[in-house]
């Protein structure tokens, strides 16, 4: 992969002030925002609303099937749990699983942790079903944004490999914009 | 006797940095970084700012644990009790080359 020129992009709440200049300083072609580039949505059951956007659920929510039939871009798991199931389901729909570095950025000590351990597991699941896995920093604000190198070093803390990173980082996250 | 191989790493604050004002910064910066690395890893890893640039500044830290520094710099969230984040905009094994213009690879 040395010497190919890659596009990275990250996924952000619009409450980011992301310009073009700390787009570029920290090594993004383009930091998708919510309500502006992509839609993220709560956990709230519209299927109009549904389709292309990026959904937050539990992964053992009454919707979660009803939401993958809506064709959402990617869905976040907000409990961090496997469900096989549902991830078979979103492979055969090709749903991609985003994981969030703001789980990590956002909290301390113990629940940090935990964070890291449920996530590298859902990442492995991910991972041998041939899931795809979209690696953004879904930051609130501009404190919890990351340069592409922490955010590739993050998907190598929960067990990715280099290759899997830049390519999450740049067609899977492009990917879900487009859809 | 074997040199030790370092890495500098070009890191910005998303605060603005008024040193003049927090005369402290290094202090609880180095303090923080230890909080996030742990003890074992600081001491490897022997950290130091080389240089400031406004609001940012070489770091260095020792090449075997270049991967825990930069996690450790993500992590880092508050600093002498202020908000702070930092980005990694760079890395190199010369300070020179840090201030080349970056190229994606």
């Amino acid at each position: 992969m040395l010497g190919v020129s890659l596009d990275y992009y990250d996924i952000a709440y619009g409450s980011c002030n992301a310009s073009p200049s700390l787009e570029s300083a920290l090594g993004y072609r383009r930091i998708f925002l919510s309500n502006k580039d992509v839609k993220i949505i709560d956990a709230v059951y519209r299927k109009e609303a549904i389709e292309g956007s990026i959904t937050l659920n539990s992964s053992d929510d009454k919707d979660i099937l009803a939401v993958i039939k809506a064709n959402p871009s990617a869905i976040v798991f907000k409990d961090l749990h496997i469900n096989k199931k549902v991830m078979e389901r979103m492979k055969e729909s090709d749903i991609a699983l985003c994981l969030p570095a703001s789980f990590i950025t956002c909290s301390y000590g113990l629940q940090r942790s935990r964070n890291i351990y449920l996530m590298s597991r859902l990442f492995a699941h991910a991972k041998s079903i041939k899931l795809d896995v979209s690696f953004a920093t879904l930051a609130m604000n501009n404190m919890h944004l990351c340069s592409y190198i922490q955010l590739m070093e993050l998907a190598k803390l929960l067990g990715s490999d280099e290759e899997y990173a830049r390519k999450s980082l740049s067609k899977i996250n492009n990917s879900l914009v487009r859809k | 006797m074997k040199t030790e191989k370092r890495r500098y790493i070009l890191v910005e604050s998303a605060l603005d940095l008024n040193l003049q004002e927090w005369s402290s910064f290094e202090h609880d910066f180095l303090k923080e970084l230890l909080h996030n690395i742990g003890e074992v890893n600081y001491h490897s890893a022997n950290p130091r700012i080389m240089k400031y640039m406004g609001n940012r500044f070489v770091l260095r830290c020792n090449l075997q644990r270049y991967k825990e520094t930069i996690i450790a710099l993500t992590f880092m969230k508050r600093v002498g009790g202020r908000e702070i984040g930092f980005y990694t905009l760079n890395a190199s094994g010369t300070i020179r080359a840090l201030e080349k213009p970056k190229t994606i690879t």
